[in-house]
């Protein structure tokens, strides 16, 4: 446990009757990336809000980086450090993109409650903003308002405002959805990449893009892990196959 | 310069001219109507940096007006009548000092601001609109209610209040002292719009969920712009009142909050200069429609309809087109 920096354990929630979380436990550990698969309401979303802050569980622990933060509020976490994507992209959009990847800098900073000073006369700020741009290639966009910018551009945005936290783990809710295939390619290359920044947990209905990427699979359904393990331990399970993958295919 | 820029300065220029103007021909009423404007356009500067650039609707703007109002009121009163405001438990005595009271109408109203905004910010919308229209109300009623000082009546200050230096009796000299504080607030609201604090503000308004993920309470930061808000609104009551040396329940009453949400409006929502052609054109409406019907603000509210409609930049949104962005 001492290599997680993500440690769900043994979440539950119910809304009403409904539970949608049944004792979760999940780990992520260092340089991974770990997937959670699931079909349609499987409790995905539901895992994910409490695991940023979003829902507070019933019962059960998070901790992150060794810490419990399960009474921390989302932005305590994401100050922290977890980096976080929605599964509907949620950026300012009448934000330049560079604003866009300051806010995350001064949230990290602590530089909110600065009442006089332009925020983008602090240049190192502006400095790292423009780098991270580079590493999700919008280093061109910079100056188009986030409303105006093409479907993947906006998800990679996302990508950006979770870096420029300089975060200990993201926490991507399907990151590949509503691209063509160029930008899921260029997207899992990216995710590649961010790897070594840190660990991602990640939520995803891309199959292929799971199998690429993931270093570990735990399938969720009916608000229970069912099983986890590497790729090829996941293909092969009888379980997962009845319940999920033979569905898809 | 921008197009924006341009029309600020001539806004601007324009309530340093017509002053001077008037003062040299013996226009006393203009000087008078000018500083209404710059005082009315002070109170929408404040309610612009809640409504515009953190997109909180707060109809209860009037309780900070009336707090600035009643400041002014009850320690004028008080060294008027050369009665001590307090006795126990140490002696205090009213005062004529228009710096003290400013910063005890200020004072007063940041704190009623931070009180309403930690109930009323938990909620947003409709909601927000109600809760703080009850507060209004319920400062509205105790004043009436509250002999004290004059209650239903209101309280006559029988003499401007002193500025070191000035002769406040002067209308030009009070409204230059009116002016600058508006040009005060006016600078530090444009500091605010592009410092970090004001990038947040105006994230929250398009993205709460984003901001906290960026590590960013929106209810901090909303709160904080409530409370500055809430100041600014409070010394241009202050100054109010002494403009009329005179206060009375109605600074607090829910119409007062309305005009001051429609100079915002008419002027442009988050417009630097959006308060001050809002009240201008306000003022100027209510100056000469209300000689040629006391029926005006029919016209006023077909104006506001067709701002609202046709273009919410409003006037300066008109005159200068889109907002460029800050950056």
């Amino acid at each position: 446990m001492s290599e997680s920096i993500l440690a769900v354990r043994e979440i539950m929630k119910s809304f009403g009757a409904v539970p949608a979380c049944r004792q979760v436990s999940i780990d992520l550990k260092k340089d991974e990336i770990h997937a959670l698969i699931g079909p349609n309401g499987a409790g995905k979303s539901t895992l994910i809000k409490q695991i940023c802050g979003d829902l507070a569980p019933d019962s059960g622990t998070i901790h992150f980086l060794g810490e419990d933060v399960t009474d921390l509020d989302v932005a305590m976490r994401a100050r922290m450090g977890l980096g976080r994507s929605f599964q509907i992209s949620s950026v300012i959009s009448e934000f330049t993109v560079l604003q866009n990847i300051v806010l995350p800098i001064l949230g990290k900073n602590g530089h909110v409650m600065r009442f006089f000073r332009p925020a983008f006369a602090n240049q190192s700020c502006v400095d790292f903003a423009r780098q991270v741009a580079n590493r999700v290639a919008l280093q061109d966009r910079l100056s188009v308002r986030a409303g105006d910018l093409a479907h993947g551009e906006r998800r990679r945005l996302e990508i950006a405002m979770a870096l420029a936290l300089r975060p200990q783990a993201f926490l991507l809710d399907e990151p590949m959805a509503g691209m063509g295939p160029e930008g899921t390619k260029q997207m899992t290359g990216l995710l590649r990449e961010l790897r070594s920044e840190a660990p991602i947990l990640l939520v995803e209905h891309d199959m292929d893009a799971v199998f690429a990427l993931a270093d570990r699979i735990s399938v969720l359904v009916n608000g229970e892990i069912i099983a986890s393990g590497t790729v090829g331990e996941i293909r092969n399970n009888a379980q997962v196959r009845l319940a999920y993958l033979g569905e898809e295919e | 310069m921008n197009r924006e820029g341009i029309l600020n300065a001539v806004l601007a220029s324009s309530l340093v001219l017509v002053p001077l103007w008037a003062s040299l021909s013996g226009e006393i009423f203009a000087i008078t109507l000018a500083t209404k404007i710059a005082i009315l356009a002070l109170a929408g500067v404040g309610l612009n940096i809640a409504l515009g650039q953190g997109g909180l609707v707060s109809l209860g703007h009037a309780v900070f007006f009336g707090l600035g109002g009643y400041a002014m009121g009850v320690l004028a009163s008080h060294a008027q009548d050369f009665v001590p405001l307090l006795e126990w438990p140490f002696a205090l005595d009213g005062t004529k000092s228009m710096p003290v009271i400013w910063i005890t109408a200020i004072l007063a109203s940041s704190l009623a601001a931070l009180v309403i905004g930690i109930i009323s910010l938990r909620t947003s919308g409709v909601y927000f609109i109600m809760i703080t229209l009850a507060f209004g109300q319920m400062f509205y009623y105790f004043t009436i209610s509250w002999p004290a000082y004059g209650g239903e009546d209101g309280l006559p200050i029988y003499i401007r209040n002193s500025f070191p230096g000035l002769n406040t009796l002067v209308p030009l000299q009070f409204h230059f002292i009116c002016l600058a504080l508006l040009f005060a607030a006016l600078v530090f609201s444009a500091r605010l719009k592009t410092s970090p604090f004001g990038l947040a503000l105006n994230a929250a308004r398009q993205n709460g969920e984003r901001v906290a993920a960026s590590g960013i309470r929106p209810f901090d930061v909303r709160l904080w712009a409530f409370v500055i808000s809430g100041a600014i609104t409070g010394l241009a009551g202050a100054l109010f009142a002494d403009l009329n040396r005179f206060v009375s329940p109605v600074m607090f009453s829910w119409q007062t909050s309305g005009e001051i949400i429609i100079f915002v409006i008419l002027g442009g929502v988050g417009r630097l200069f959006g308060p001050v052609a809002g009240a201008m054109l306000f003022i100027i409406l209510e100056h000469f429609l209300g000689d040629f019907s006391e029926y005006w603000q029919i016209f006023l509210g077909l104006l506001l309809l067709a701002v609202i409609l046709y273009s919410p930049g409003g006037i300066i949104g008109i005159l200068a087109g889109r907002e460029k962005s800050h950056v």
